[in-house]
């Protein structure tokens, strides 16, 4: 079964996988485990270790197109996962450039599931709206998924590329680029497709409200699109730190000495605490 | 997509490249696509008809810009013309005059790229809105009776016609005349082409409203001569709605915009009362007797 990662750069796409490995390899995935690893997992690995030190993923570790491939147990049930991880850049490029990309569309179009990716921390409220400085969530430099993201050194580069090349799809809101993003997918598949939303950098969200209404907050076309289409995108929606915090201003006292499986968290639709896993786990009982 | 000669010559096919698969939503939407949608799923042709500057624009903005605000009784469900939408408000509204991209002449030619999309869902059905302007250029055409309005297949296909009175120019003395005599040409000329057709709507917008209530004068200007304007709208349809808009009004303007007025309006099956129903008005005493009982909203 496959679940295709959705996300721009700097998203928090590579740094979950790492996460789930490590919540899997390390058994904190509730009933779900690891019958066998079918990939290289290489990746993986350097992931949790820089996580151990408690270092981001560096930008070359984040856009490898580096995948999960592993067959997991469930209670009685065996299913073979296959969790692709394609670049950031290469979405955005796809969407700047109004073409798809042939792999990408042959995985969404064969995918039992997705799960869309957007970053908690660059969509304050307003921020996802026409007049936002949305670029700031395409130029970040993708040094984590929690990497502080440079909002005045984007919004002039901006600012100057507007100014000479006029409007151009790369300068859409996050919502809209979200929007368009499934518009299209849905174009070009029959059947409807579950999607988890993960919402990164969760940690960086307080007051802390449920997902689901973070989401209708901060994100309102995306939420409305979701809803009106219920029928063809059943969603659900998560919020993910995969870190557990903020390496760069350092993490709260109580997850110092903790184990990076141990820091990271979930949190489900309604704001409950859960496992790593359970967007997949959601996923696999939505495609089921 | 290539074309491919046979050896023959005797026939031309085109081979489709796989490899090239374009995103949705790109470009605005001809008339055969607009049609093709309106096949699968109830929908609305609205066509704006007013002169260059008069806010249709913004009126297209802004009904797609609204639904990113809190507590919308229609949820947004798609648009096939997302990207023209987003250029529109990169232009920062109130815009003035026709979209750059929109030739004046376009919207007489079928297959020229002039309809924005948007699917909203509003109780319990999803209604394709296809809006299209009609060019200011074209528009003083028609009034000056150099045009006939059945020649544009937009306006002949409409289900939602709407005569847009620019409350920017009633505040200037020197226009604001020609604005009623514009409306009241166009009005002429519907009806010499037998428009709107029965089952189409027929509205009058005054656009810019926040310009005409902050100035006494221009407001007593347009009362004095509403309801008469009204009436000869509501002689050609007897159920023309009549609406306030101030789509581009900054936020410290105290009323409603009256742009979620216009979109339960458009959205409402024509010849329906739109739901929640239209708030009916009475009219003062001494207003002429047949504009009584015409539908208005207060925005």
């Amino acid at each position: 079964m496959r679940f295709v990662l959705l996300g721009e750069q700097a998203t928090g796409k590579s740094s979950l996988l790492v996460a789930l490995y490590g919540a899997l390899v390390n058994r904190r995935a509730g009933d779900v485990r690891i019958v066998r690893t079918v990939d290289d997992v290489e990746f993986l690995s350097r992931g949790l270790l820089a996580f151990g030190r408690q270092e981001s993923l560096r930008r070359t570790e984040v856009d490898s197109d580096a995948s999960l491939i592993v067959e997991l147990a469930r209670g009685d049930q065996v299913v073979s996962l296959d969790i692709p991880d394609r670049s950031g850049e290469l979405l955005k490029h796809m969407l700047d450039a109004r073409v798809w990309d042939p792999d990408l569309l042959a995985q969404i179009r064969s995918a039992a599931g997705a799960m869309l990716f957007l970053r908690a921390d660059l969509l304050a409220p307003g921020k996802a709206g026409p007049k936002a400085d949305f670029d700031s969530v395409l130029s970040t430099e993708p040094a984590g998924p929690t990497e502080p993201a440079e909002p005045d050194e984007s919004a002039e580069t901006a600012e100057s590329e507007t100014a000479e090349l006029g409007w151009h799809p790369g300068l859409m809101p996050a919502d809209a680029r979200a929007v368009d993003l499934l518009q299209s997918l849905l174009d070009q598949r029959s059947r409807p497709l579950p999607l988890a939303i993960i919402v990164s950098a969760w940690d960086r969200v307080s007051p802390s409200p449920s997902p689901t209404a973070w989401l209708s907050e901060h994100v309102t076309l995306l939420d409305q699109y979701l809803a009106s289409n219920a029928d063809r995108l059943p969603h659900a929606v998560f919020g993910v730190s995969a870190q557990g915090g903020d390496f760069a201003t350092g993490l709260p006292s109580q997850l110092i000495g903790e184990d990076p499986w141990d820091r990271a968290y979930l949190v489900d639709s309604d704001g409950v605490r859960d496992t790593l896993l359970s967007p997949i786990v959601w996923l696999l009982d939505a495609a089921m | 997509m290539t074309d491919e000669s046979q050896q023959d010559g005797s026939e031309v096919r085109l081979a489709v490249d796989d490899a090239v698969t374009p995103l949705l939503g790109s470009e605005l939407l001809n008339a055969e696509e607009a049609g093709q949608l309106l096949t699968s799923s109830p929908g609305r042709v609205v066509v704006w008809m007013g002169e260059r500057g008069s806010g249709k624009t913004t009126l297209t903005a802004r009904l797609y810009e609204r639904q990113r605000l809190p507590g919308e009784d229609a949820t947004f469900a798609g648009s096939r013309t997302l990207l023209a939408f987003e250029a529109l408000l990169s232009q920062r509204l109130p815009v003035a005059g026709v979209s750059p991209t929109l030739a004046d002449q376009s919207i007489r030619a079928a297959d020229e790229r002039n309809i924005h999309h948007l699917a909203l869902i509003q109780g319990e059905e999803r209604v394709n809105l296809l809006l299209a302007d009609l060019p200011g250029a074209l528009f003083r055409a028609i009034a000056d009776n150099q045009l006939a309005l059945s020649s544009i297949p937009l306006v002949r296909r409409a289900d939602k016609l709407v005569l847009i009175v620019d409350g920017g120019r009633l505040r200037d003395p020197a226009t604001r005349a020609s604005v009623l005599t514009r409306v009241r040409q166009l009005l002429e000329r519907l009806a010499a082409d037998d428009l709107p057709h029965p089952d189409s709507d027929l509205a009058l917008v005054v656009t810019k409203w926040d310009l005409v209530v902050e100035d006494a004068e221009t407001l007593a200007y347009w009362q004095a001569r509403e309801h008469q304007l009204a009436a000869n709208v509501r002689e050609l349809h007897a159920d023309a709605e009549h609406v306030r808009v101030a789509a581009g009004a900054p936020a410290s303007f105290p009323q409603d915009d009256g742009v979620g007025a216009l979109r339960s309006w458009l959205l409402a099956p024509p010849g329906a009362t739109p739901d929640p129903p239209v708030e009916t008005q009475e009219w003062p005493d001494d207003a002429p007797e047949q504009t009584r009982g015409l539908r208005r909203r207060r925005t």
